[in-house]
């Protein structure tokens, strides 16, 4: 190991030259000069050193390294021809290319000072005039460094031969003057751009060399001279570099901020669905980060009608700041926003060329918060490309948003245009899902005694149709057939088998057949219907002549229903296996009694979170036991149970036997000759009672008809039923025959077949329907309507 | 109605138009009984007027034995009128059509 090598042989990165790199390079150097026998010595090792320890990966960036010294002709001993009294300009070390008719030249004449142009700006930078230079006197303590951070085509590096030759695209020269006004300088080409962050850094270096060049000839006070600048340049680049630090640590923490803040109000305004709550979270999440004092965002809407509307959301500001204002039009200052050109920032809007030419406010109105920083950035949709809205920022001091805050706000209003889109093309789907499905469902009909209402509630979330469906048939004679029924799967599928089983179902309920066979029927139906393949029903029909329920159901939920004391049992279950899969269902007949009720319901209203859909319906039980007689009872009711947040569609049927308004009265027949004439007394007496004797005529007609039928035609006749609510007069008659009566076409002069056609001219529909133990012929009257 | 099956029945031929007068009611339980009082007047070949005006209903058994009546009557080379139908009757009459076959009046011819 030499003497002169340092024991540090670490290399740097030119291009990154830090203040650690700065510290240890000019202790090496001092050292190094220090250590070396004598000045000769000291420069060889600084330049070997300097050009070994700056290396990339394809070696040594530095391929010329120079030490240079402008001294006396005295001081130069054994150069031929150096006059004593003349300065020369002398190279002491060097790597790369020189010739030995460079080491020793002598200095130009005053007013050619510049045509060594590097060594004349450096002895500048070291504080020495021209005159300085070349009378060898000036005894200054000077030090400085000159870059060129551009080397090919520099007025500053003559030899461009040697740029071009070697590559050189900086050239970087530091140095200083010792004691005697001897100035020193090196001078480092580089293959690799030298920025002036590096530059700098060398000045400490400057002085780090010095110092070790003061071991050889100067004296000891000079020596702590130095070292004392050397020290007081040191601390200094120490607490710049650490200031810088500490700044750089700020600004890095403070875009860290930005982008984690900036994801997560992403990733909160793009779940969003809601859009009102979506533009206030935006609203105020941007003016934070902006710094604004206030900020506003209108944005755009459509309503049902296919007009466009704008709404705003403030932060920062009460509402009440700017309700008395029109909204902002077109303005020049608006316009490149509401035409979404892009972002307007600037430091005081009220000096800007755009502002204030509209009338008639000419600026912002009277009583406007004042804003003099502004900023605005236009929410364009990522899917249309149509501007959505607005976000408008506002200071009352001049110059507040920086290009950071533009870039915030333009963040936000990036995420708020996809939550927006998303939002609207949501609540699109979702009317669309909604609307689709109210336009399935029924018109309840008039039901006079029962008091009949209905929840169809699409899914909370989602904006597929489901399958959901409910239905409530008109029978004859004041029957009421109630449907409820829930389609495996969503979408337009589960919607379109829904739409045909639901017409299958009022079919064959309007067909007046027992509720076992009209599941029966529909089962079998949707067994040949594709897709159909698991739909629970429960189809139960209410009787008022005799106030009974009769159901079956095909796999469905049990209903609930309450007595009129209030006790609610859970009815329905077991019956059958869904339709498209059960072919037998069982059928139940109970009492429904003025006061009693009966819900029918999917399971969207009782499934639990813990999928128990039993606690779901217990709940469902006893809250309806206390379920108060009002018009949002069942709204409540439904909140309650899904919590408010439904994820399957709920439909409700809520049926209520109020009993008010109706008439009934039953006369068991005979078969004597006066059954016919005891039938039409019956009758008569008693819709004199209820006050419906303008219709006595058509219904004695109608009765003797069914009566004489009933015993010509069985020779078994069961009961005269009449009925009456505010709609229709019902006469039925039972019997304990199988024969179905038929319309046959009478001849004019033919003596029977025309007893139905009575019937048929005097009622407003009549029919029959199978009984357990016979039939039932009907016929009604419908009431003609008070005014 | 106290009496709902009885049913009356005079048969008046003294002139040459038979006047047969009904009063109650003509239903299933009724009318063999009007069959078998007016049968033999209306096979007579007379002119035949029945007189329906105390006839408060008329069903569709009813309806039969007066176009049994009315065909018996023809055959007989005779003639059968309805007369003084009251509103019920009529409207039985005329849902049936049969106001098509018989010979209708509103009150009893020569009276």
């Amino acid at each position: 190991m030499s003497p002169d090598r340092v024991p540090d042989a670490r290399t740097y990165d030119i291009t990154r030259f830090g203040l650690s790199d700065m510290v240890r390079t000019a202790a090496d150097l001092r050292r190094l000069a220090e250590l070396a026998v004598d000045f000769t010595a000291a420069s060889r090792a600084v330049v070997k050193r300097l050009h070994e320890c700056f290396t990339d990966a394809r070696g040594p960036v530095l391929p010329l390294v120079r030490l240079l010294t402008i001294r006396g002709g005295a001081e130069l001993t054994g150069h031929p021809g150096v006059l004593a009294g003349a300065r020369y300009l002398v190279l002491e070390a060097a790597v790369g290319a020189y010739s030995d008719d460079e080491r020793v030249r002598g200095l130009p004449p005053a007013d050619e000072f510049d045509s060594m142009p590097i060594m004349a700006a450096m002895t500048r930078e070291f504080g020495l005039t021209p005159g300085d230079t070349l009378g060898g006197h000036g005894d200054a303590d000077g030090y400085g460094v000159f870059h060129v951070p551009v080397a090919a085509g520099s007025g500053f590096v003559r030899d461009q031969a040697l740029v071009a030759e070697h590559g050189i695209a900086s050239v970087l020269g530091f140095g200083g003057v010792l004691p005697g006004g001897t100035p020193f300088a090196v001078v480092l080409y580089s293959r690799v751009p030298v920025p002036a962050g590096t530059a700098e850094q060398f000045k400490a270096v400057a002085i780090g060399l010095r110092v070790g060049l003061l071991a050889h000839g100067a004296g000891l006070p000079a020596e702590r001279d130095a070292l004392r600048q050397h020290l007081t340049v040191l601390e200094k680049a120490s607490r710049d570099q650490a200031t810088a630090l500490e700044e750089a640590v700020e600004q890095w923490r403070a875009a860290a901020d930005l982008v984690d803040s900036l994801q997560v109000v992403g990733r909160r305004l793009t779940a969003q669905l809601d859009i009102d709550a979506m533009v206030q979270d935006a609203t105020d999440a941007a003016t934070k980060a902006t710094g604004a004092s206030f900020g506003a965002f209108f944005y755009n809407l459509i309503d049902s009608y296919g007009e466009s509307y704008t709404l705003f959301t403030l932060s920062g500001v009460p509402r009440s700041a700017f309700e008395k204002f029109p909204m902002p039009r077109n303005t020049k200052v608006f316009a490149p926003t509401f035409k979404g050109i892009g972002t307007t920032r600037s430091p005081d809007i009220t000096n800007d060329s755009r502002y204030g030419h509209n009338p008639p406010y000419h600026g912002m109105p009277e009583g406007h918060l004042p804003v003099c920083s502004y900023l605005a950035v236009p929410v364009i949709s990522p899917s249309s490309g149509e501007v959505l809205g607005g976000f408008f920022f506002g200071h009352p001091e001049p110059g507040q948003f920086t290009e950071r805050h533009e870039q915030l706000a333009e963040g936000i209003a990036g995420y708020s245009a996809i939550a927006l889109d998303n939002a609207r093309l949501f609540a699109r789907q979702r009317t669309m899902a909604t609307e689709l499905a109210r336009s399935m469902l029924p018109t309840i009909p008039q039901t006079p005694g029962l008091r009949v209402s209905s929840r169809y509630l699409p899914a909370a979330t989602g904006a597929e149709v489901g399958g959901d469906w409910f239905d409530v048939v008109s029978l004859p004679v004041g029957r009421t057939a109630f449907v409820i029924g829930d389609v495996a799967g969503r979408g337009v599928s589960a919607a379109a088998v829904m739409g045909q089983i639901r017409t299958a179902v009022r079919s064959y309920a309007l067909l007046d057949l027992p509720p076992s066979e009209v599941l029966r029927n529909s089962s079998e139906l949707a067994m040949a219907t594709p897709d159909a393949d698991f739909i629970t029903c429960l189809y139960a029909v209410h009787d008022p002549t005799d106030n009974t329920l009769t159901f079956s159901s095909a796999g469905h939920l049990p209903a609930v229903y309450v007595s009129p004391d209030g006790t609610p049992s859970l009815i329905g279950q077991m019956m059958g296996m869904p339709l498209g899969v059960g072919t037998t269902f069982a059928q139940q007949q109970i009492e429904f009694p003025v006061g009693a009720r009966l819900v029918l319901y999917t399971d969207g209203l009782v499934e639990t979170r813990n999928g128990y859909l039993n606690d779901g319906i217990e709940s469902l039980a006893s809250a309806i036991r206390e379920l108060p007689e009002d018009e949002n009872a069942l709204d409540e009711l439904i909140t309650q149970l899904t919590a408010g947040a439904h994820t399957d569609d709920v439909a409700l049927l809520y049926v209520r036997n109020e009993g008010n308004n109706r008439h009934f009265a039953t006369l068991t027949l005979t078969t004597g000759t006066d059954a016919a004439a005891r039938a039409r007394d019956f009758t008569s007496r008693h819709l004199e009672a209820w006050g419906l004797s303008a219709l006595t005529d058509r219904a004695v007609t109608i009765a003797s008809e069914l009566v004489t039928n009933a015993i010509v035609h069985t020779g078994q006749p069961a009961v005269l039923r009449l009925h009456a609510d505010t709609t229709r007069l019902s006469i039925d008659v039972s019997d304990y025959g199988s024969t179905r009566p038929r319309t046959l076409p009478a001849a004019l002069e033919d003596e029977h077949h025309r007893g139905l056609h009575i019937v048929e001219s005097f009622a407003s529909r009549w029919g029959t329907r199978a009984t357990h133990d016979g039939k039932v012929v009907w016929a009604e009257i419908i009431l003609p309507r008070k005014h | 109605m106290s009496d709902p099956a009885l049913l009356t029945i005079t048969v008046d031929d003294q002139a040459a138009t038979a006047v047969v007068s009904v009063i109650g009611q003509l239903d299933f339980g009724t009318t063999p009984e009007l069959l078998r009082a007016a049968d033999a007047v209306v096979s007579s070949g007379r002119a035949v007027v029945l007189d329906l005006g105390e006839v408060s209903f008329c069903d569709s058994s009813g309806l039969s034995a007066l176009v049994r009546l009315h065909k018996a009557a023809v055959a007989a080379g005779g003639a059968l009128t309805l007369a003084r139908l009251r509103p019920q009757v009529a409207a039985t009459i005329s849902a049936t059509a049969l106001d098509r076959l018989f010979t209708i009046a509103d009150e009893v011819p020569g009276r």
